[in-house]
């Protein structure tokens, strides 16, 4: 058979070593030669394809990191725990009112099952929709590295320290969010209200993904980097639905809690 | 060594990190209900249960398994006895070609596990990642809504 009839499903990965650490401490000491699997979903992905690494380390064993927790005010969600996790939690929805109805349509139940937050942020695949709700929810960032353990705004996503791992996210509660995927992958809009302020985050639609307060819609676009013209849309239809779309989210917002 | 208990069974899997699921179940345990298809996590022919939950064997490591309960649809009935589900399929003409089909029924199971007694919208919902490309999904729903039915008034 030609080598583009062979389906991918014969695709063998090839050998690995697996460490499994159970502490932090050496998880870190790690890191430099064995890089985190959490969910596996990417890598099994990178590795058909040949990207098979020679060391990897499992972390979803280490203390904390698949756990749900609620202190204070803050909503702490380890790195490990899965998009179904964050799906079934009933904490998660209370302090984030909308959030199950969003993500209920993340993928498939079974990517739902396997796939991390940490996994999710650090593919950094800006086509990923957990980084556009995290940064208009204001959320932190924990991370860890030989230096120790620091909490970061969650843009600094990209810029936290090489071999660093991610522990956690830290969402404050009391916020409501919307998120229209509707015209996935063109453009899509993740929206947090807070009390009578707004935060919103454009997707798939510019360079970088960022958040900015949304009072009026006109304004918010402006402060917005350059529109992406690709194969999915041209920048002018992007520039052009992006404030009908904040209206939309902002619309949702403000009506009556339970009326969104 | 990698322990767990395969469709009721205690079985030993090789520890090799690489070893996929699916591609195990397949070649060393002659279980070949799952399909290998998209082979990326989309089409939903390599389900399995994993401790009840709908899995993709075509993008898990066997040592991810360890020590949980694995289902094929090889554990459901027989040719001669089918499972509720499988008798439901079979009278609503729900498959054609058969491919999606364990991938189905295992999703179906699963859902009904926790909610014997769903709605249209919850079997649709359950069944959302499991692609069919020929019979259509409305038989394939109507199948789930009458096994639960009978499941209701004689449980397997
Ligand atoms: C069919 C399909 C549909 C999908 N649909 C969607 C979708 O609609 N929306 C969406 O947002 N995503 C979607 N995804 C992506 C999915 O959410 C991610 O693949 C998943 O969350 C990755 O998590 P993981 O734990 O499996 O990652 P892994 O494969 O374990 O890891 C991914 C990367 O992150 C690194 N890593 C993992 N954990 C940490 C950590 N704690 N600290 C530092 N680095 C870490 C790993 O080293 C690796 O580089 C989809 C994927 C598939 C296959």
């Amino acid at each position: 058979m030609a080598d583009g009839l062979i389906a991918r499903s014969r695709h063998r990965i090839g050998p690995f070593h697996l460490h499994r650490p159970s502490s932090l401490a050496e998880a870190l000491d790690l890191l430099p030669t064995a890089a985190p699997i959490a969910g596996g979903v990417e890598w099994v992905e990178v590795m058909k394809r040949g990207g098979t690494p020679a060391a990897l380390q499992d972390i979803t064993k280490l203390p904390d990191l698949a756990t749900i927790r609620q202190e204070g005010e803050w909503l702490r969600l380890g790195a490990a725990v899965t998009h179904r996790q964050l799906l079934i939690d009933p904490i998660v929805e209370g302090a984030v009112g909308g959030f199950r109805h969003v993500w209920r349509e993340i993928g498939n139940p079974r990517i739902r099952a396997q796939g991390t937050l940490g996994g999710n942020l650090a593919a950094s695949n800006p086509v990923y929709d957990l980084l556009p709700v995290l940064l208009a929810l204001e959320a932190q960032l924990e991370v860890a590295d030989a230096s120790g353990t620091q909490c970061l705004p969650i843009q600094a996503l990209a810029q936290r320290p090489r071999h660093s791992l991610i522990l956690a996210v830290r969402v404050r509660a009391g916020a409501q969010l919307v998120f229209d995927r509707s015209l996935r992958p063109v453009i899509g809009i993740a929206a947090v209200r807070r009390e009578s302020s707004i935060q919103a985050a454009i997707v798939w639609a510019q360079a970088e993904v960022r958040a900015a307060p949304l009072d009026d819609p006109a304004d918010w676009c402006d402060q917005l980097p350059h529109w992406v013209d690709d194969a999915h849309g041209t920048a002018i239809y992007r520039a052009a639905v992006a404030p009908v779309l904040a209206a939309r989210a902002r619309a949702r917002l403000l009506l009556p809690v339970g009326a969104a | 060594m990698t322990q767990l208990v395969l469709n009721g069974r205690a079985v030993t899997a090789p520890a090799d990190p690489q070893l996929l699921l699916g591609l195990w179940l397949r070649d060393s345990q002659g279980l070949t209900g799952l399909k290998l298809a998209c082979d990326q996590g989309v089409c939903g022919a390599c389900t399995v249960l994993v401790n009840d939950q709908p899995m993709g064997a075509c993008h898990l490591f066997v040592w991810q398994v360890e020590g949980q309960r694995v289902e094929t649809i090889e554990s459901l009935g027989s040719p001669t006895r089918l499972h509720p589900l499988q008798q439901a399929f079979h009278d609503h003409g729900a498959l054609q070609c058969g491919f999606c089909t364990p991938g189905m029924i295992l999703a179906a199971l699963a859902l009904l596990r926790v909610n014997p007694h769903p709605t249209r919208e919850e079997v649709q919902a359950a069944l959302s990642g499991n692609l069919c490309r020929c019979t259509g999904y409305r038989p394939i729903i109507d199948a789930v809504l009458a096994a639960a039915e009978a499941m209701a008034e004689s449980p397997p």
